[in-house]
């Protein structure tokens, strides 16, 4: 056993009793209840007639645009926890570059800000 | 112990990516693709790649399975129950599944002689290799940071660069600027009034 690991089953252990717990609600849950299926229950109902639509319209692309925009600054966002966890022993332009990949971000912010992306006019 | 766990998750990587495969519904395809990104970054935490297990699991599960379940919602998928897929080309998916088969053969026996031939596992169970872990520890984010931005700092404005012109692209591709403008919904008498069938005030 490393160190590693030795912090780490902490966290496996919690993992596997989640799992542990969660199917042991699950299956409680299944064999205890009183379930009688019948056809009227089971099938889809919508206001007394049959489904004659599909389920999936037509959507805005601004839903897609969000998507697009949080993937960007997740990206971003990860690059700092590296920084801020050795921010005192990187060099003096390891240091600065981040205040630039922060304007950077600054300027795609404004950028998608006056575009109105996040309107939904 | 931890040994073996990785070896579990590795073959449970390559079942999920069969289930990937031949899955006939491409909702259920995503479903073990989601799967196959949570399992790598257990795979990835086995070998002490902590930071990146966890980065595996919020860029891959959180953002780009995202745009996988847009994709999904366009496509115009029909589930009918009686309707399988029957495939009448026996030839292209015989060639597939040989390439396919062959590529995944390949890639067991690398990994099998790795883990057979090398001295690896000797490695790990000297206990005199674990005192380097006690008497001096940097985790895994921290080696990262180190070595990232003392020597990869111009990558990094880079990398900040390439993201900068993606969101600019992703907005300008998506926000058409003349239908967010209230001006141009409006109906203008004079233009309308100004188009005749001389093609001359067309120009």
């Amino acid at each position: 056993m490393t160190f590693f690991y030795s912090e780490t089953i902490k966290i496996f252990i919690l993992f596997l009793f989640s799992i542990f717990l969660g199917s042991v609600i699950i299956l409680l849950s299944y064999s205890f209840s009183t379930s009688i299926p019948d056809t009227e229950k089971v099938s889809a109902y919508e206001c007394g007639f049959d489904p004659y639509e599909d389920a999936r319209n037509v959507f805005d692309v601004k839903f897609y645009l969000i998507a697009i925009l949080f993937i960007a600054f997740d990206l971003e966002a990860i690059y700092f926890f590296p920084w801020c966890s050795c921010a005192g022993n990187i060099n003096i332009e390891g240091f600065w570059c981040l205040f630039d990949f922060i304007l950077e971000l600054i300027i795609g912010l404004l950028y998608a800000w006056e575009m109105g992306s996040f309107s939904w006019n | 112990m931890s040994f073996y766990l990785s070896e579990i998750f590795s073959f449970i990587i390559i079942f999920l990516s069969f289930f990937i495969v031949f899955s006939t519904s491409p909702i259920y395809a995503i479903l073990f693709l989601i799967l196959i990104f949570c399992s790598s970054g257990f795979f990835l935490f086995f070998f002490n790649f902590d930071f990146f297990g966890l980065i595996f699991i919020i860029i891959y599960v959180g953002a780009i399975a995202v745009l996988f379940l847009f994709i999904i919602m366009m496509l115009n998928i029909k589930i009918k129950k009686d309707s399988f897929v029957k495939n009448d080309n026996y030839f292209i998916s015989g060639i597939t599944l040989f390439i396919f088969s062959l590529i995944v053969g390949i890639a067991l026996g690398i990994c099998l002689e790795f883990f057979i031939y090398d001295n690896y596992l000797e490695f790990f169970i000297n206990n005199q290799s674990n005192l380097l872990y006690f008497i001096d520890y940097l985790s895994n984010i921290t080696v990262f940071g180190q070595y990232f931005y003392n020597f990869f700092n111009l990558f990094f404005v880079l990398a900040g660069i390439i993201l900068l012109v993606a969101l600019i692209g992703a907005v300008s591709l998506t926000l058409d600027s003349s239908h967010s403008d209230a001006i141009s919904l409006k109906q203008l008498e004079a233009k309308q009034l100004s188009k005749s069938a001389n093609i001359l005030s067309y120009i």
